[in-house]
């Protein structure tokens, strides 16, 4: 059982199970709302493709989805890190 | 008949609609600012079948406000066929969508567009059992090819009410097992699509990536655009049109105000399509043979760009900087549109989400982002002293870009937001796509452009001929010539330039300006004011008060720019 992160502190290709995602007030709509109709649920394995420097964007790429969020975001999304192969 | 084309953002739904309403007759093109097609007619079998385009959305639960005005297109149209345009290569996230159009119980059909690209990617359906499950109509087609569009229009009539039922709150649960009973996927290795990809999103290869696209960017279009004036319209011009424009010039005495207008002065007994400033000479010569060029040029570039999915990639990579304007890295796409004509780049500043960052991309785009008439222009106007002059004034504005959003972003209220997108897969770009796309925006650009240019050479010429410029260039002669550096007759190019920039750096070139004086020139024609079409699209999604807000902006750091220059400009 490896521990908490946020998608954010993930590593480019490494891969993590959606715990949560917690509600980014900066929008009018929420985040999370926007994710989900995506797709993007709890419990959904998703692979960190990258991140930029000074706390850019990150890439991240769920089922056949590429996705680009701002770090804030990023950090809302809170993963447990899955090795490659399991779970999946 | 009525049918609305709802599906995910991306899917192919506007080259369905283009392919329903172009291919088989008359399409409509509802005018407004751009050309923007919405809602058009599709003839076939003696019926006429409403077609309308509806913005793309993930749900109809409303994240956006785009997405608001989709939904309530599609409560507003209620006695419309749905046709919900789905890409098969992303079936799981489509099938959202899908599913909640079911619940609103009205006839559906679903196109499995991609159908192509299943076959590359490993990906099976079995589209036969899909239609079984969901009790619709499900039809593979290939947008861009056309391949199953006739299959599709044929099966319009057989749309139904779907006969799948289930509750809420198992949406997703059902939408895992509609997938594992219909897909089928087979392992395989990624393409080199796919890895190319991920390497323009990295920074360490993507940053060089996005250097080498923009360099390539302008060097292709400087390439063609040279190209196009130098062996074709200057030829066209020179060899065809002036031996006619001389005779008529004989025919009409030479001279005259009615001369003048039309083939305007002669220059050492010749016409010169920059200088003589008639209707049909430099005011045909400006638009069609110096900037028509750049102008295809540019749309063949950036077209490639968009159809390539290389876009949102890019703005990933430069979102950091953005951020530093207030803005996020989706504002380069309005950015980039601008620098072909700032009209359709203010409308594409709607993808921004907040209206503090919607001012601040529209300011920073009038004042320092140069459309392809007014580079054209400065090109010809500058580029004859070499290198060193055209990069004052193209890296004076870059600076003025990054400065101005920096400061706006400090003293603007309101928030900004972070970049939310989704990347979409590359793609190889469908010539005929690419063509019918570009031949669209020429056909606008010289619509738009080519009676406004007509437009301001008569007025420049009503202009001189009842001494007004003379009584302007009197007024202004403190600003324009103390603070800038310029002589008064200057003034003649910054009223016109508020008509059309192209036809304002023309009326700069008869009086002989130092290699300063066209560099302060340039800087100021391009910052002090948009031209007027840009301006009342400004008007339009600004209002009034931001409108006259950004205006101040403009006249500060147009005067300021170009004394700091004159000033410190050391030749």
């Amino acid at each position: 059982m490896s521990t908490l992160k946020t998608l954010a502190d993930l590593k480019s290709g490494q891969q993590g199970k959606i715990i949560s995602i917690k509600d980014h007030h900066h929008r009018h709509h929420g985040i999370n709302q926007k994710l989900q109709s995506m797709g993007i649920l709890e419990g959904k394995i998703i692979t960190k493709v990258s991140s930029q420097w000074m706390r850019g964007p990150v890439v991240f790429r769920c089922g056949k989805t590429d996705i680009a969020v701002g770090h804030r975001m990023a950090r809302k999304i809170l993963v447990e890190e899955v090795k490659p192969g399991e779970n999946s | 008949m009525k049918i609305l084309l709802i599906g995910n953002p991306n899917v192919g739904k506007s080259v369905i609609f283009n392919r329903l309403t172009g291919a088989h007759v008359i399409a409509s093109n509802y005018p407004g600012t751009t050309v923007e097609f919405t809602q058009g007619k599709m003839k076939y079998d003696h019926t006429t079948t409403t077609v309308i385009d509806v913005p793309g959305i993930y749900s109809l639960e409303p994240a956006s406000t785009s997405d608001e005005i989709a939904v309530k297109m599609i409560e507003e149209h209620e006695d419309a066929v749905l046709v919900n345009v789905v890409e098969a290569t992303n079936l799981e996230r489509n099938l959202n969508l899908t599913l909640q159009l079911i619940q609103l119980n009205k006839p559906m059909i679903l196109i499995l567009n991609f159908w192509d690209e299943t076959h590359h990617l490993g990906i099976d359906i079995d589209h036969k059992k899909l239609e079984e499950i969901l009790g619709i109509p499900c039809i593979p087609t290939c947008a861009v090819t056309g391949e199953g569009i006739k299959t599709f229009v044929d099966m319009i009539p057989q749309a139904r009410i779907p006969s799948l039922e289930f509750e809420d709150q198992h949406r997703w649960d059902l939408i895992g097992s509609i997938v594992k009973q219909t897909q089928n996927l087979q392992h395989r290795h990624h393409t080199i699509l796919e890895r190319i990809g991920d390497i323009s999103v990295k920074p360490v290869t993507g940053i060089p990536l996005a250097v080498i696209v923009l360099l390539a960017t302008f060097k292709i279009i400087q390439l063609v655009g040279e190209g196009l004036i130098n062996y074709v319209m200057d030829p066209i011009f020179e060899m065809g049109w002036k031996p006619l424009m001389m005779r008529l010039s004989g025919i009409m005495g030479s001279q005259g105000i009615f001369h003048d207008l039309i083939i305007g002065r002669l220059v050492e007994g010749e016409i010169d399509f920059g200088q003589s400033f008639g209707v049909l000479t430099t005011g045909l010569y400006v638009p069609l043979a110096a900037v028509l060029p750049y102008i295809v040029a540019f749309y063949l570039v950036l077209s490639f760009l968009e159809d390539s999915g290389y876009l949102p990639r890019l703005a990933v990579m430069v979102d950091t900087i953005l951020h530093r304007l207030g803005l996020h890295g989706l504002a380069i796409v309005p950015m980039l549109l601008g620098l072909g004509c700032n009209v359709p780049g203010a409308l594409a500043t709607r993808i921004l989400e907040s209206r503090r960052e919607r001012f601040i991309a529209m300011t920073l785009m009038a004042i320092a982002v140069p459309c392809m008439a007014l580079q054209a222009m400065i090109v010809g106007l500058v580029g004859e002293f070499g290198i060193k002059s055209l990069a004052t004034v193209y890296g004076t504005l870059f600076l003025v870009w990054i400065v101005l959003g920096v400061i706006l972003n400090r003293i603007l209220k309101g928030e900004s937001y972070e970049i939310f997108v989704e990347i979409p897969p590359y793609r190889i770009p469908y010539f005929q796509g690419l063509v019918k796309k570009i031949a669209i925006r020429i056909t606008w650009f010289v619509k738009e452009a080519v009676p406004f240019v007509l437009l301001g050479v008569v007025i420049a010429n009503l202009l001189y001929t009842f001494k007004i410029i003379e009584v302007m260039g009197n007024l202004a002669k403190p600003l324009i010539t103390n603070v800038l550096g310029l002589p008064q007759q200057a003034i003649g190019a910054l009223l016109m330039g508020f008509l059309r920039k192209d036809i304002a750096v023309g009326m700069l070139i008869p009086l002989g300006l130092t290699e300063k004086q066209l560099v302060v020139a340039s800087l100021v024609l391009a910052m002090y004011f948009p031209c007027v079409a840009t301006f009342s699209v400004l008007f339009k999604e600004l209002g009034i008060k931001d409108l006259i807000k950004a205006a101040v902006i403009m006249i500060i750091s147009s005067v300021s720019v170009g004394a700091l220059v004159n000033y410190l400009y050391p030749w």
